[in-house]
Order: structure tokens, then sequence, then C-alpha cells
């Protein structure tokens, strides 16, 4: 046992020093390296953890989003096909009551119209009537007139032929 | 022609204070100062957005965790004992590599009356060839395992493992092995490391004295790799037996 000891150079003193100094060593890297970069490596994971949950939630929303934009979309083409066949029926309605106004409006100025043109043709054939029968009256008044002055004539002369 | 010098005991520079300051305390100090510096230096500031460095010890850290996590099926424990793995990896593997920095073994001087009594002691010696070191190490991983084992289980549950009347004389006795195995622990840890590492260095040693060129670096290269296996293998087996020092017998059957 003795020579084992001096021939390994065993030494109590320099066993309790490198324990020490082992110990100072475990103590110092501890304290500056471990703790600091497992902490740090922890945290990192939980970052990581925590983006990789936000991308998550992220991309559901983003999903969630975009089906409401979708229903949204056809909700709204709906409601403007809806708008545009209401104008439409709107406009068709519109253009019946136009054009039945239209027409009874154009009924009616056309019944006008022809009605005033009865009065005045009755009014100018009654005009007429009365001209001509004062021309007739006139004209056979001259004529009369005439005939009367000549037969006067003739009796006057035969008056005094016979006188 | 020289002869290859070989010292089982790391060769003492001074004394002071009555302690010898041998070779392998100065390299010690060097690897705790690089360590130290490295340390400082990553942990000062980590950034969310790691650099390369500091990748390179997050990376090692997480695996790290992630080993002992599932070893000790325990994140809390793991948590508690990680600085203590991985001091004990970082140690032994700087301590390994640092062996082959030029200057490490041939940066020393000469002492004696000369001549034929000259001797040459090198100022630094790779830390784990000195078997004080690795009988420190071991005797810190002894003793975590032990202290791990009856703050969890308790002093009479864990003492129960060794001393064990229940079971019968079977029981007893494969009691009273446990207990063996636990002690020799203690001399395969040390001397597993120590017989590697002091191999290693006589091999290069060897080969340097006899092919000084090229043909020590593939030699070289297998050391660097027996330099991490055996810090490795030293850092699990602390991890295994607490995990088997802190896991109650009869759950566990």
């Amino acid at each position: 046992m003795e020579q084992i000891v001096t021939t390994f150079g065993i030494n109590s003193k320099l066993l309790v020093i490198q324990v020490i100094n082992f110990g100072i060593l475990l103590f110092l890297l501890h304290r500056f390296l471990y703790r600091p970069l497992l902490k740090l490596m922890n945290e990192r994971q939980e970052k990581i953890e925590q983006g990789l949950s936000d991308a998550k939630n992220a991309s559901a929303e983003l999903a969630d989003a975009s089906a409401k934009h979708a229903e949204m979309v056809a909700q709204a083409k709906d409601e403007a096909r809806e708008i545009v066949d209401k104008a439409i029926a709107a406009s068709e309605k519109m253009k019946d009551g136009i054009l039945r106004e239209a027409e009874e409006k154009s009924r009616e100025i056309l019944s006008a119209a022809e009605k005033q043109a009865q009065e005045e043709t009755r009014r100018v054939v009654e005009e007429a009537k009365k001209e001509v029968g004062a021309f007739a009256i006139l004209a056979v008044e001259k004529i009369l007139h005439e005939k009367v002055g000549e037969q006067e004539e003739r009796h006057h002369i035969k008056k005094a032929i016979h006188e | 022609m020289e002869s290859i010098h070989i010292s089982l005991a790391a060769e003492k520079i001074t004394e002071w204070a009555g302690i010898p300051i041998t070779n392998t305390l100065v390299t010690s100090w060097v690897v705790i100062l690089v360590l130290l510096i490295l340390g400082l230096v990553v942990g000062k500031n980590p950034k969310l957005i790691p650099g390369k460095l500091q990748l390179f010890f997050e990376s090692i850290f997480s695996y790290v965790l992630g080993l002992m996590e599932e070893t000790l099926e325990d994140k809390k424990l793991a948590q508690k004992f990680f600085p203590l793995i991985a001091t004990i990896f970082l140690f032994i593997f700087t301590s390994n590599l640092l062996e082959f920095i030029p200057g490490v073994g041939s940066i020393g001087f000469f002492h004696g009356e000369g001549g034929e009594h000259t001797e040459f002691t090198p100022l630094f010696r790779s830390v784990n060839t000195d078997f004080n070191v690795t009988i420190a190490l071991a005797l810190i991983s002894f003793f975590t395992i032990e202290i791990a084992g009856i703050a969890v289980l308790g002093l009479l549950k864990y003492s129960q493992k060794f001393v064990n009347f229940k079971a019968g004389v079977m029981g007893f006795f494969i009691g009273i092995l446990e207990l063996v195995s636990e002690i020799a622990r203690l001399i395969s840890f040390s001397f597993r490391l120590f017989g590697n590492i002091f191999a290693g260095e006589v091999l290069i040693g060897v080969m340097l004295f006899f092919l000084p060129y090229v043909a020590p670096v593939p030699l070289m290269l297998y050391e660097v790799f027996v330099g991490f296996i055996q810090a490795v293998i030293f850092s699990i087996l602390t991890l295994f037996f607490l995990k088997i020092a802190i896991t109650d017998a009869h759950e566990a059957h």
C-alpha cells in the first residue's frame, strides 16, 4: 500500500486541493455559464412555443376571417342581386305605369282633338250653310229683281203702248 | 542516447507551505482558467440568437440535459445534477485536449547535478495522468452519488440496499455485493481514466522517441478520441450510478 502511494504520487494535500479546485470550477461555471445559458435556452424555448402558438392562432384567425370574408361576399352578392331584381321590377312597373298613362293621355288628347275637329266642322258647315243661304237669297233677289225689272219694263212698255 | 523517462507520479516542481506543487497541479490550474475564461465569454452576455461559440455550448448542454432527463426520468433532478455532470465532462475533456498543445510535456527544466543524474521535469503534464486528480474526481462522483441516494430515498431506505435482512440470506449477500461494488467504483473510476490517458501519453512518448515525425499523428488523433470517450464515460457512468442510487430497489423490481 505504501509503495502504491509513493509510486502513484498520491498525496492527501494534493487530493484535497484537486477536489477544492474542481469544486471552485463547478461553482463558477454553474454561476457564470450553466445558469445564464440554461435560463436563456428555457426563455428561447418558451419564446418559440409562444411564437408557434401565436402562428397557429394567427392562421386559425386568418382561416376564420377568410371564411367570414367569403360569407360576406356571398351575402353581398345575394343582396346586390336582390336589389337589382327589385330595381328591375320597380322599373318595369314604372314603365308600365308611364306607358299606360301616356296611352291614356294620348287617347284623351286624341279624343279631345277629334271633338274639337267635329265641332269645328260642324260650325264651319253651319256657317257655310248660313252664308250659302244668304248668298242664295241674294242671288234670288238679284235674279228676281232683274226679272221683275224686265217684266216691269215690259209691263210699263205694254202699259205705255196700251195707253 | 537518452532513455525514455516515464514516471507514474506527477513530478514536483516546487513546494509551497508544505504542499508539493506538481506539474499536473499547474496544468489543472491552466485547465480551470481556460474553462473559466470560456465560460465567462459565453455566459456573460448570452444572446437569444446565439453566436457560434454559444451555439456550440448550447447544443452540448441541451444534448446532455436531454440525456439526463431521459435517464433520471425527472426534470428537476436532471437540472440539479446537470452542473456536476457537465463540469466533469468539460474538465476531463479539456484536460485531455490540453495534452496535445505543444509545450505540454516539452517545456520544463533540468535539475540534478548534471551528467548522468540530470533529470528533466516538464512544467506541464496532462492533468489526468496524475492519480491524485482521477481519484479526486472519483471521490466527488462517489460522494455525490451516495449523498443523492440518501437525499432522495432517505438514509434508512438507502442503507437497506446494502444491509438487507428482509430478503433472506441471498438478499443479504446481494446487499454486501452491492456495497463492495459501490466501493470498487472508486477504484474503477479513477484507474480507468488514469490508465487510459497515461497509457496514451506513454504510447505517444514512445512513438515520438522512435519515430518522431508523422507517425505519432494518427496516434494523437486516436488519443484525442480516447480523451473524449473517457470524459463521456466518466460523466455518463456518474449519471447512471446516480440513477441506480436514487431508484428504490423494491420499486425497480
